[in-house]
């Protein structure tokens, strides 16, 4: 696994990282997301050894992170691009060489790649002859051609439409089974809650939420519950069940549907038998803040923090 | 293999592949062939000098200035016209080279005073001192012997070899081809280093390998072709030369092209490091003409003073310019193909270009790691500096 220990960047006067610490696990994906300007590029960037930080630490698989072990990671910058006038195949193979893979390997991890990704027919083209959309999966091919240890990608999914976030989807899902930790950026938060298993939110160069997506969801608050009692009429049937109360009676949509807030010592079968209760009940589940609520949750400043900022 | 021989690799055969190059290659030995024809056609006559003779009077000129061709350096032959007129077309059509018209007068097409003008003056004289002679009796044993006295022997103080032309020839297409490719594949390095980050690769590159490894191995790709491109002229040069027969070539030729290619590979390499920085400094191809102009204008005045050495390879400037790192793989190839340069003086000025190469390569592998993935507008060569590795 990849592990980043309070790491420290400065541009000038500009504090791009400040004590920030990341770790990325085997076998699951990450998603790495925060405002502009938070740290995601650099810290992505210091991880492939383009950048050098000011202090701190990146480990791989609990050694110091060094060149012959970076030259196993397969990177997709921000800043797509490649060579515009080299044949897409010779492209594949030079970059999966400089990797350090041999001539033979090189060569056929790029044909099977081309062949995953539908571009057998173009492999002899310049890639400034392809559209868009396929220099992007080229893009994506230049990063895996090595069949790499660690993927590291800054915002993958920009720019792509629905059938490429498919494509690129199935792709990273297929490398993470196969065992490689990936971490990608995004700003497509609903994406990243789909996709993803775990996932680290950055701000002002540090990370202010990370972990497991189901657990930062449920983290820190009491569970919700949303119920739907068919010709129920407000929350009356609530009245007295210990440690529930509702906070919200047409959230859902008007027709009988109740948000319940509960403390831990509440019982949830008890909230159930009560609804049933007083009617058919049509819905019942827990509910939890978006990965987008969460986001905002934890990125923007409390009102008070402003004020005194 | 490694990340240096795969960056040259790549470098040599995506470069071949281009068209610019094919074109800029055919043209250059299209421009070899055709000088080498021209001067074929141009200069097999200039051995024979051909003199026209009108009238009884001339014919007498005819024995005398055949003679005078080995004082002249070419043979004379002389040829009977019926009058003036034909006398003045030959001339004027280049078949003659000059005419003798009734013993009075002399025809020549643009200069009045070369040498083959004063030989005719000097048979004039020859004709009107043996008359005069005759005619106050003197005996014709000791008139020959007055006429024609054995010469003087000519002893040169400072003997130029024969084949001084050819050497100044061939100095000056060498001179011409280091420069031609030490600024175009200079430029070609600095291009593919602003190629490089205004395509957005370079970050993809530099995850996989170092920055020195990627400055270096586009320098010796990018060298090595520029080797075999001008290893090919000099080699279409030569085998034109020897096939159409046109003059000698030195005797040291094998020597002397061995020294023009490693002079190229020092001065490549010096000048590749210094396009490299350049090339550093910017992140669009619009900004790079500003910064690689200064570089251009420098080498230019380099290629100039060189030249210029053709003619003067013992002046003080020459001289000098032979020591100076960004001017000596110009100039004292020159001097070496031109003049008489001690051994020494060769060692110690290749050593001092090897040496600013060496320091140069130090400083722009620094500059260019420090300067990668910077993109944006053109940065100060003291900003470069600053910017850390």
């Amino acid at each position: 696994m990849l592990r980043c220990r309070d790491l420290h960047l400065r541009y000038g006067s500009v504090v791009a990282l400040d004590g920030l610490s990341l770790d990325v696990e085997a076998g699951r994906m990450t998603g790495f997301v925060g405002p502009n300007g938070a740290g995601k590029t650099s810290t992505m960037r210091i991880v492939l050894g383009v950048l050098g930080a000011d202090a701190g630490e990146v480990t791989w698989n609990d050694a110091p992170l060094d060149a012959d072990a970076r030259r196993r990671f397969g990177y997709m910058p921000e800043e797509r691009g490649l060579y515009p006038k080299m044949r897409v195949r010779d492209q594949l193979v030079y970059l999966a060489r400089l990797h350090g893979l041999s001539a033979a390997d090189a060569q056929t991890g790029s044909d099977e790649l081309l062949e995953r990704l539908g571009l057998t027919d173009r492999a002899r083209d310049e890639l400034e002859t392809l559209s868009l959309g396929n220099q992007q999966r080229v893009q994506l091919a230049a990063a895996l051609v090595h069949r790499p240890e660690l993927l590291v990608l800054d915002e993958p999914f920009s720019g792509l439409d629905p059938i490429g976030v498919d494509v690129l989807s199935g792709v990273l899902r297929a490398e993470v089974e196969r065992g490689v930790p990936v971490l990608f950026s995004s700003h497509q938060l609903e994406l990243v809650e789909r996709l993803c298993d775990a996932v680290a939110i950055v701000k002002d160069g540090r990370i202010v939420a990370a972990g497991d997506v189901e657990e930062l969801r449920r983290r820190g608050r009491g569970r919700t519950l949303r119920v739907t009692v068919e010709s129920g009429d407000g929350a009356g049937w609530l009245d007295g069940v210990d440690g529930a109360r509702s906070i919200d009676t047409d959230g859902g949509g008007g027709n009988g549907s109740v948000l319940v807030a509960l403390d831990e010592h509440a019982d949830v079968q008890a909230v159930l038998d009560r609804a049933r209760a007083a009617g058919p009940v049509t819905h019942f589940s827990e509910v939890l803040p978006t990965l987008s609520e969460l986001f905002r949750e934890v990125v923007q400043p409390e009102p008070a923090e402003e004020a005194i900022a | 293999m490694s990340a240096r021989w795969l960056v040259a690799r790549r470098e040599l055969i995506e470069r071949a592949r281009s068209r610019a190059l094919r074109v800029a290659t055919l043209l250059q030995l299209g421009l070899i062939v055709a000088v080498l024809v021209i001067s074929a056609l141009t200069g097999g006559d200039e051995d024979t000098k051909t003199v026209g003779l009108v009238g009884s009077a001339s014919q007498a000129y005819a024995q005398p200035l055949r003679a005078s061709g080995p004082a002249l350096g070419v043979t004379v032959r002389v040829r009977t016209l019926d009058d003036r007129a034909a006398a003045a077309r030959g001339v004027d059509d280049g078949d003659l080279d000059a005419a003798v018209v009734d013993g009075r007068e002399v025809l020549v097409e643009h200069d009045r005073t070369d040498t083959l003008t004063a030989a005719i003056q000097g048979v004039q004289r020859q004709l009107a001192l043996r008359g005069a002679l005759e005619r106050a009796g003197v005996p014709p044993q000791q008139l020959a012997q007055a006429l024609d006295p054995s010469a003087l022997s000519v002893r040169a103080l400072d003997p130029q070899p024969a084949d001084q032309d050819s050497r100044s020839g061939l100095a000056i297409v060498a001179v011409l081809l280091l420069y031609i490719a030490i600024i175009t594949y200079g430029m070609a390095v600095a291009g593919g280093i602003v190629e490089e980050k205004s395509s957005r690769v370079i970050e993809v590159v530099l995850s996989a390998i170092r920055p020195r490894e990627l400055l270096f191995g586009k320098i010796a790709g990018l060298g090595a072709l520029a080797l075999c491109q001008f290893a090919l002229t000099i080699g279409v040069g030569v085998a034109g030369a020897l096939a159409l027969n046109i003059a000698d070539l030195p005797s040291v030729t094998g020597g002397a092209a061995a020294l023009v290619v490693a002079w190229f590979l020092a001065g490549f390499l010096l000048y590749a490091c210094l396009y490299s920085i350049a090339g550093a400094l910017v992140s669009r191809s619009e900004d790079l003409q500003s910064v690689a102009g200064p570089l251009n204008l420098v080498a230019v005045a380099c290629y100039l003073v060189a030249f210029f050495g053709v003619t003067s390879p013992d002046s003080t400037l020459t001289t000098v310019a032979s020591f100076v790192p960004l001017s000596a793989p110009m100039a004292m190839p020159v001097r070496w193909l031109v003049g008489d340069v001690p051994a020494w003086q060769l060692a110690v000025s290749f050593a001092l270009t090897l040496l600013s190469a060496a320091a140069l390569v130090r400083l722009s592998a620094a500059i260019y790691a420090g300067t990668a993935l910077r993109l944006g507008p053109r940065l100060s060569l003291r900003r470069a500096l600053a910017v850390r590795g």
